[in-house]
């Protein structure tokens, strides 16, 4: 009984090693797959933001290099790649991700679209890396791999959409302010209203 | 510059499928936020334009005259026989295509109706049909279409969507001036009542009262006054300038924002201190108290009728030559059609500035020099005092306003200043300075807080190479020699690099300026500490 013990448990622990042998080839196909075929993925979801322009001109965001000629197609690649380095992880860095995005839904921001477009091009890189892998690497190790993307993903949605309202906001103070600051500066000038003088830190003592 | 691509790169972005809209068929959004707002019905008929009752844009019924078709119909004709400009400009393209991705509103937000070459054909469709045989009788196959209330709707869209900067004319290989195409747009337009109340507000209050803000002359006086309180507590230098003195050398124009909005009143600062500091014999008029032209936006003979008031104010006091402050679109008016317009001012002399002897035979026609032209002629002769350090707080880089720059070739002057007063002068990427400046997003009128999408997304290409200044060398003062600049930059800072300022040139210049007779100066005329450290 007791020898049959040890045995079972030797080829439990075999199995375990082995399984485990067999996860990390997996993961390491995975990650190989990934950075091999990281420029190709990231193009892949860059063409799927460009997509959310007009035809005529989709051409001219993906293919005009220099970033001063095309501050839009610029603004997309930058950010797409640094969310892509993201939104892979196992556990994503919400600093990076939010300096990431905030390039990419400030211009959205003030394009038109409807807030719900503004932001939605995040979902694609869900699908498309499902499909992509799907196709290559069908196995549980992709499955928990894609569950780590969507939680990234989930996240991603409310960094952008914090970051939409914060720029909405500041439109809509940057159109209170330029009316607001004309008219105060006047009526300060004309005599017509006087602030509380500031406080002389010195006299107090 | 567009990248060369490689021949297989090439071949690949070649799009072969037929777009799923016709342009003609893309409608127009006219919801609230993207439009400007129409003008109100007492500033038009102070005008004598076509006064209509109230209406917006986003109704979908503009309430057209019966007649709507033949007065545009008739308009045009009439401005393509007076104008062989806008004859040459509607037949001679080709649509090489090399405009379409030159104009700001269309990098910034893609709508390919943005396209400069697009923008024309809304006109040029129109002309086809109604003064081409070949549209007449091929209509759509030869681009031609008829023109129908929607069509209208799209060009008040689109023709207040350009902000008539010309930087795609640069481009072009015809030079074909797409702003002409616009200001024509604008004016069929207005003959049916279709104005936006930024620009014709102001061009009203300007035949009223002299200037865009409606300040009257008393209050114009004041605001000069007070600004001579403020040099004073800084510099100890009480300055007196004279208003509407007859017999003085020059009038000095300059735009009303320089009086009344900041960042524009310390540069209005600057000029006064300069003028003080060589002993100008100068007057300032409350009657002439607006260099800029909301005309220019309206039609042609706006744009006169404003211009002329500048002219009938130095021929009353009698001057030799008017100096121009820092102004915008008043440049492009001056240098480009002020000579056949109220021109040529023969009752005035060749300028010649009183301190160099310089004599401004560029302006030989016009009698008006640029403040620029006219400082950077100091400081090449020595005649002023600077100390550039009481700048160093900044690090400056130069937006070329549009209509100097493309206007009137305004380039070198603005930065030999600039290098004269402050020591830490960087540029921005070579595509996006000079004739090849991106406009503020805000011009031609479009300066409104209405459209701040709009103008957000047109001046994205300026903001961002401020930006990749900004990052780079730390710079954190964005200066230029235009008011419309100085209003409309300072928003698109804050929503892009909020770390940059806005300021003018002559701004600037008053910091440096070392006057004789001053006290020790501890604030920049914003009165805050001349060095960042004792902030």
């Amino acid at each position: 009984m007791y020898n049959f013990n040890i045995v079972a448990q030797k080829v439990f622990l075999n199995f375990v090693r082995f399984r485990q042998l067999q996860q990390r080839t997996l993961v390491m196909d995975l990650q190989k797959y990934i950075t091999e075929n990281r420029q190709k993925l990231v193009e892949k979801w860059i063409a799927s933001v460009v997509e959310t322009y007009p035809a005529d001109s989709v051409k001219f965001f993906k293919n005009t290099k220099n970033p001063f000629d095309n501050p839009v197609g610029s603004t997309i690649k930058r950010s797409i790649d640094l969310l892509f380095s993201q939104v892979i992880k196992q556990k994503m860095d919400l600093a990076a991700a939010n300096e990431a995005m905030d390039p990419i839904v400030r211009l959205r921001a003030v394009q038109e679209f409807t807030p719900s477009r503004a932001i939605s091009f995040i979902f694609n890189i869900k699908h498309l890396l499902r499909e992509e892998l799907g196709k290559q690497l069908p196995d549980k190790s992709v499955e928990r791999f894609l569950e780590d993307v969507e939680s990234n993903v989930d996240e991603m949605i409310l960094i952008a959409l914090d970051t939409y309202g914060k720029c909405r906001e500041k439109i809509y103070l940057l159109r209170i302010n330029q009316a607001k600051n004309s008219l105060k500066k006047l009526l300060i000038k004309k005599e017509i209203i006087c602030e509380i003088p500031d406080i002389d830190p010195e006299s107090q003592t | 510059m567009v990248d060369i691509l490689k021949p297989e790169e090439m071949f690949d972005s070649i799009d072969y499928s037929i777009p799923s809209d016709r342009w003609q068929d893309v409608p127009t959004d006219l919801t609230l936020g993207n439009f400007c707002y129409p003008a109100k019905k007492k500033n038009q008929e102070y005008l004598g334009l076509v006064a209509k009752d109230e209406w917006s844009p986003a109704d979908d019924d503009w309430k057209l005259p019966d007649n709507w078709e033949k007065i545009i119909y008739e308009g045009f004709k009439e401005r393509l026989g007076k104008y062989r400009s806008l004859k040459i400009f509607m037949d001679v393209c080709v649509r090489c295509g090399a405009c379409a991705d030159k104009c700001h509103f269309f990098i910034g937000s893609g709508d390919p109706k943005n396209m400069p070459v697009l923008r024309a054909e809304l006109l040029r469709s129109v002309y086809r049909k109604d003064f081409t045989t070949a549209g007449k009788i091929l209509g759509s196959i030869a681009g031609a279409r008829k023109l129908t209330p929607t069509v209208i709707k799209e060009w008040f869209s689109y023709f207040y969507q350009c902000s008539e900067c010309r930087r795609c004319s640069v481009y072009c290989p015809y030079g074909i001036d797409t702003a002409e195409i616009t200001m024509m747009g604008r004016e069929l337009l207005s003959l049916l009542g279709l104005n936006i109340n930024w620009i014709i507000e102001p061009v009203a209050n300007c035949f009223r009262t002299g200037n865009h803000l409606g300040i009257q002359p008393h209050a114009f006086k004041e605001m000069i006054e007070f600004f001579c309180d403020d040099i004073e507590e800084i510099t100890g230098i009480k300055i007196n300038p004279s208003f509407n003195r007859k017999g003085a050398e020059i009038l000095f124009i300059t735009p009303s924002g320089d009086a009344f909005a900041d960042p524009g009143t310390y540069t209005m600062m600057g000029y006064l201190m300069l003028f003080e500091h060589i002993g100008l014999d100068y007057t300032l008029s409350t009657y002439a108290s607006e260099g800029g032209n909301f005309g220019l936006f309206t039609s042609s003979e706006m744009m006169k009728r404003l211009n002329g008031k500048m002219y009938a104010e130095s021929k009353r006091l009698g001057v030799k030559w008017i100096l121009g402050g820092e102004c915008g679109h008043m440049w492009r008016v001056i240098n480009q059609y002020m000579e056949t317009m109220n021109g040529p001012a023969d009752f005035m002399e060749v300028p010649v500035s009183p301190i160099t002897g310089t004599r401004f035979d560029n302006a030989a026609s016009t009698k008006m020099v640029h403040i620029t032209e006219f400082t950077a002629d100091l400081i090449k002769n020595n005649k002023l005092k600077l100390d550039p350090s009481r700048n160093d707080k900044f690090k400056v880089t130069y937006h070329d306003s549009c209509n100097p720059a493309r206007g009137m070739g305004l380039l070198d002057e603005p930065r030999y200043v600039l290098n004269g007063v402050c020591n830490n002068f960087y540029e921005m990427p070579e595509n996006t300075i000079r004739e090849q400046t991106f406009c503020c997003g805000s011009g031609s009128g479009l300066n409104t807080e209405e459209i701040m999408d709009l103008r957000m997304r047109g001046g994205l290409p300026r903001a961002n190479a401020v930006k990749h200044v900004h990052d780079k060398f730390g710079v954190n003062l964005l200066a230029t020699i235009c008011a419309i600049d100085r209003a409309a930059l300072p928003p698109l800072m804050d929503y892009w690099v909020p770390e940059v300022g806005v300021a003018g040139i002559h701004e600037l210049v008053g910091n440096a300026l070392v006057m004789d007779g001053e006290i020790e100066r501890t604030t920049d005329l914003r009165f805050e500490p001349l060095n960042e450290e004792e902030e």
